[in-house]
């Protein structure tokens, strides 16, 4: 039994906890694709119909249910089964879906979704109005216990005005349709289905496939939908995801040829490198590996300190020694999120400056460092580790003494929960995490820094009037130039003061085997263009 | 088979007459005769002297980012460094201290609890080894993850805690393994002979017990000291054992996972630390089990 | 037959010890259902979390959640997996047989391998063939599990090209598939474990070796080979059923890591996850199981001495 507790088993989300997807606008623009292989879309060849594409799952979902699982593993599964409002494209860009075209009135605080006709459920019924309804209802419900209601819970009515037409009241404006598409918390399922159905490991939706069968810790079971609303879609008869947790096994697998798609580490990828008849593609993410600092107590409680320590670690040592070199710089918007994010070039701190470091902790007090601080992280995740140990390291030049402390991942959890709760009274200085998919730049920043925040550390006695202000300005406008503007201004203040410290976006690195074509990647890290993916 | 057996029970018992004279002649006899042993033996005196004078001889800081990532062995970090740039060489020598007080202290904590249930077990019977050996059921049934996380979140994440619990879920083995051997020797006449003439139970246990429970206790306690080196590695990986950035070879095992086709040095190397220290106490083990079983002599 | 009965009684005394220590222990864990579904990034409402607990029963006094889960269990309902919702009894028997397969060929391939090698080793008067099963016995020791079974895969993937199968395929559905499957996990497996054997082999055989009756046997003029087995071996076997009883119990539980790297959907993983995810149910429920296995294999283990050595009786 000892044994059994090595590394491998991330009885947890890899990935990740939790997160949605998302992004709006304007694609990558502007991103420096200089160190990636960007989504290769493998253009070769015309779609061809048929075969059942055998894949690996890196981490075991937990639990199907599209409104209450928290886990991004769970979104991968039912992704291919379950859709909602709005999605994605290619570019991050919001498109219809099962809503063909929506109407945004009263100042930003009414939706009004058409519905795409005659689409049909998984078992055979037609998808209406009184769908939708329930199913975002039941998000809303406390009872489903929705980690991700506050995506939706600006919703304060919800109409059917036909058949084929919802209408959604807003108590303040939001901006809902990135929630849509980031299907999270949002899928359609036929009304009544949560009461018949145990939907953690059961599903029917309107999706390009069908969930045939959902076997915990071994596999899913995929089959083609003949009667998916996009006609020409999806190109395979089926598909099945095996759980491998472990790398090294999906790497076997590939090279095999027992599987034709897998999701591998910046390490992983570097093993893959040469193997014959194996294309790996890699691009940006919305994976932003994050410290959490706890700004309640002394010294911390400085912004000048939390700048000097941040100023002493160099985020390039950081990529490559957590990352092994596969991510990029990020502030709090992840790099190659829409046009929200702040280009790397421009980033601060990128650099480390010890000097500089040792002269802002001297005007904060500190001529000589001289402080001890605690960082928590979990080994369920190896990066945050590596990150903490990279500044641990190189906070010794401050003399600034860092102490490591490593959590099984259940624990960790709690504690970074008992820190929040508590407003930074109980727990410790500094958690290691990482933020991944929003439905809106909002969910970066709005949760984090407003005074009223649900996630606001150590911060919540003492609001920042200027910050509130801004981030309530951002949320309530609707105009996109003028968002793009204040979230701006939002992330250069909370970087300035280091109001937690961002490192970098992760590649999202996926191999296919050369008999898998058409597959493009998505930044959301989903797996949404499985469906124009075909076997050569 | 019947007179077989006979002697064999009379044989299970020490000979001895003069034991202090005899036994240091013999041992020393012994000792020259089995290589083993001292091969063993040094092994272990080496990583034992590593490990007390690694602060001395380690050319580098353990936890010092100090150079490029995975340098291959050679130059002037002669064996490379790790995926953070750290010394392997130093982190090798500072990991066998870890590896050395987890592999002690997770054997002594078993051996403390399970072998003295086990011998007294096995020698009072009846109610007694009943009790004791249906707790060491119960102590086996729990996962030793389950118990390492609550023993480490009551009394804190620390290398010391995590051990405690793996002792606890070693004893068990050692309980059986000291019992059986334990149960064939009071069924011997000549315990009654010697319980007849007013020998205490505690003098017995010593006496009589004791020499034929060591030899399989011996070999159950350089393979747990393994078990717990490796233990530690899986420990570690959750946040329960060692923290980082403190070396240990089990550790650096297991983070090299990631690695192992890139840079391969950083997974054999502590690979054959353990095994060196591993091969080492085996040897040693061996080597003592021939010592202290009285019957080896005529081998 | 006293002797069983009154085993009988201590054997559900000590089950029904395992049940309560589990019970309090998971609980005792930090952390609990609904942090594992909020995560790092979700939010959780007091009202949502209320919900969550009242929904598994979690918002009643621990002797309350104690007597329901026994109770229920008395009746054959093991309750449901908070992750799932799937009865952790399913659960429990659609895992169970993978693992009982996997430690079933473990042992005995190790009782075929090992138990040879270190007789092998304890009569050999060869130095290579000593030193040989002596390395291979320490080679086993000092791999960790995990790292042998990544080498065997990786190895038998670059190296040959090849690896079984992915999806895991019943013995009853084809014995050959299946047998590949099961090819590296209990080749990896086999290894950690038959170093024990081996040595554990070698130590008593030498023991059984230096008594008089062995003597006594060759003087009557028997061969090498019936005294090796009919006398030696079978009076060495005890000390090495017992550890071969002990690794079957742990192998139950121990078999993990191997499960996880082969992707083999069995109770040793499902019992890890439950613990990660707090899922009481199939946490206690897994551990129940276990529990009950490793009592009935230890009064197996006992029973065996008996028959190994008619000396040791039991009142």
């Amino acid at each position: 039994m000892a044994r059994s507790t090595s590394r491998s088993h991330h009885g947890i989300d890899r990935r990740t906890f939790l997160g949605g997807s998302l992004a709006l606008g304007g694609g990558l623009a502007g991103l420096d694709l200089s160190r990636a292989r960007l989504v290769s879309a493998q253009a070769a060849g015309t779609p061809k119909r048929g075969g059942t594409l055998v894949a690996a799952a890196e981490i075991d979902p937990i639990g199907l249910d599209p409104h209450n699982s928290s886990n991004f593993s769970s979104c991968q599964a039912y992704d291919h089964f379950y859709e909602s409002l709005t999605t994605y494209d290619e570019k991050t860009n919001i498109q219809p879906c099962l809503a063909t075209s929506w109407e945004i009135t009263n100042g930003g605080k009414t939706y009004t979704f058409k519905l795409r006709p005659n689409v049909k459920f998984h078992n055979g019924q037609t998808m209406t109005a009184d769908d939708v309804k329930y199913s975002i209802e039941r998000v809303l419900d406390p009872k489903t216990a929705s980690p991700w209601i506050s995506w939706l819970k600006a919703i304060k009515e919800i109409k059917v005005i036909d058949p084929l037409t919802v209408q959604m009241n807003l108590d303040a404006p939001y901006p809902l349709l990135g929630s849509f598409a980031g299907i999270r918390a949002s899928a359609i399922i036929p009304k009544g289905l949560a009461e018949q159905e145990n939907l953690k490991i059961k599903g029917i939706g309107t999706g390009p496939f069908k969930l045939v069968e959902y076997v915990p810790q071994d596999r899913i079971v995929y089959a083609r939908n003949p009667d998916y609303w996009d006609k020409s879609l999806p190109y395979l008869d089926g598909m099945v995801f095996k759980v491998l947790t472990e790398e090294n096994a999906r790497i076997a697998a590939l090279r095999a040829g027992q599987i034709q798609y897998a999701f591998f580490s910046g390490q992983g990828a570097a093993q893959l490198e040469g193997a014959p008849g194996i294309s790996v593609s890699k691009s940006p993410t919305a994976w932003v590996v994050v410290h959490y600092i706890n700004k309640r107590n002394k010294p911390l409680s400085d912004a000048r300190v939390r700048r000097a320590l941040r100023m002493a670690v160099d985020t390039n040592e950081v990529i490559q020694k957590a990352a092994f070199g596969a991510a990029v710089p990020s502030g709090p918007v992840p790099t190659g999120y829409g046009d929200w994010y702040i280009d790397p070039k421009t980033l601060p701190y990128v650099k480390a400056d010890v000097e500089g470091a040792k002269k802002l902790l001297a005007e904060a007090g500190y001529p000589n460092g001289g402080f001890k601080i605690e960082i928590k992280c979990s080994p369920q995740y190896p990066e945050f580790v590596a990150t903490t140990l990279v500044i641990q390291e190189s906070l010794k030049k401050l003399n600034v003494d860092v102490t490591v402390t490593q959590m099984e991942w259940g624990a960790f959890v709690a504690d970074n929960k008992k820190s929040n709760d508590s407003c930074g009274k109980e727990g410790t200085d500094i958690y290691s995490s990482a933020n991944t998919f929003r439905p809106d730049p909002d969910g970066y920043l709005y949760p984090y820094f407003h005074s009223k925040g649900e996630i606001n550390k150590g911060g919540c006695d003492t609001p920042d009037p200027k910050l509130d202000g801004l981030l309530v300005e951002a949320r309530q406008s609707s105009n996109h130039a003028e968002r793009k503007r204040l979230y701006e201004e939002i992330q250069r203040l909370a970087m300035r003061d280091s109001l937690d410290w961002w490192w970098y976006a992760k590649y999202n690195i996926e191999a296919v085997s050369s008999k898998l074509q058409g597959y493009s990647q998505s930044f959301t890290g989903r797996r949404l263009f499985l469906k124009k993916a075909w076997l050569a | 088979m019947s007179e077989a057996r006979a002697t064999s029970a009379a044989a299970a018992l020490p000979r001895d007459l003069d034991p202090a004279r005899v036994e240091r002649a013999r041992l020393l006899r012994t000792l020259r005769r089995t290589p083993v042993a001292l091969i063993g033996a040094a092994l272990v005196g080496l990583v034992v002297l590593v490990a007390l004078l690694a602060p001395v001889i380690a050319p580098h800081a353990p936890a010092a980012q100090i150079a490029k990532p995975l340098l291959l062995p050679g130059g002037t970090h002669l064996l490379g460094t790790d995926e953070f740039g750290r010394d392997e060489l130093s982190r090798l020598m500072w990991g066998a201290r870890v590896s050395l007080y987890v592999g002690g202290l997770a054997v002594l904590i078993a051996l403390g609890l399970g072998a003295t249930a086990g011998v007294v077990a096995g020698f009072f019977g009846g109610w007694t080894d009943d009790v004791i050996m249906r707790v060491m059921d119960i102590v086996l049934s729990l996962p030793a993850l389950v118990l390492a996380i609550a023993i480490t979140s009551v009394l804190g994440p620390t290398l010391t805690n995590a051990m405690l619990a793996i002792g606890l879920v070693y004893a068990p083995t050692f309980a059986r393994v000291a019992r059986g051997p334990t149960l064939t020797v009071v069924q011997v006449p000549f315990i009654e002979a010697a319980r007849s003439i007013g020998a205490s139970n505690w003098r017995i246990i010593a006496r009589h017990v004791l020499p034929n429970v060591a030899a399989p206790i011996l070999v159950q306690m350089t393979v747990s000291f393994s078990t717990a080196i490796l233990t530690e590695a899986a420990l570690s990986f959750l946040g329960l054992g060692t923290q980082p950035p403190t070396a240990s070879w089990g550790l650096m095992l297991s983070a090299a996972r990631q690695y192992m086709l890139i840079d391969p040095w950083i997974a054999v190397l502590p690979g054959c630390a353990i095994a060196v220290t591993v091969l080492g106490f085996n040897l040693l083990g061996d080597g003592l089990r021939d010592l202290l079983d009285p019957r080896m002599r005529t081998l | 037959m006293r002797y069983l009965a009154r085993r009988a009684v201590w054997t559900i005394l000590a089950v029904f010890g395992v049940s309560v220590l589990i019970f309090l222990l998971v609980r005792l864990l930090p952390g609990d259902i609904v942090d594992i579904i909020a995560g790092t990034e979700g939010q959780l409402s007091r009202q949502q979390r209320v919900a969550v607990l009242r929904e598994f029963g979690l918002d009643q006094p621990l002797p309350v959640q104690y007597f329901r889960w026994i109770g229920n269990m008395l009746q054959g309902n093991f309750g449901w997996s908070f992750r799932t919702g799937q009865p952790v009894a399913t659960l429990i028997a659609s895992r169970l047989p993978i693992t009982i397969e996997l430690a079933l060929l473990a042992v005995l391939s190790v009782a075929f391998v090992g138990i040879p090698f270190g007789v092998a080793a304890s009569v050999s008067r060869s130095v290579r063939v000593r030193t040989l099963v002596q390395i291979i016995g320490v080679l086993g020791l000092s791999l960790p599990n995990f790292w042998i079974a990544i080498l065997l895969i990786i190895g038998a993937s670059s190296l040959f090209g090849w690896l079984p199968a992915i999806i895991y395929v019943p013995p009853w559905a084809d014995p050959w598939v299946n047998l590949q499957q099961m090819f590296l996990p209990v080749l990896s497996l086999g290894l950690g474990l038959s170093a024990v054997v081996v040595r554990m082999t070698r130590s008593s055989m030498l023991e059984v070796l230096g008594q008089d009756f062995i003597r006594v046997a060759r003087a009557k003029g028997l061969s090498t080979r019936a005294v090796l087995l009919r006398h030696a071996l079978r009076n060495a076997l005890i000390p090495i059923v017992t550890v071969l009883g002990l690794q079957t119990g742990f192998l139950l539980g121990g078999v993990v890591i191997t499960e996880q790297i082969f992707g083999l959907p069995g109770l040793g993983w499902t019992l890890l996850n439950g613990v990660y995810q707090r899922d009481y149910p199939v946490v206690q429920g897994t551990v129940m199981v276990f529990a009950v296995t490793f009592v009935l294999v230890n009064l197996l283990v006992d029973l065996l001495y008996t028959y190994l050595d008619p000396r040791i009786r039991y009142e």
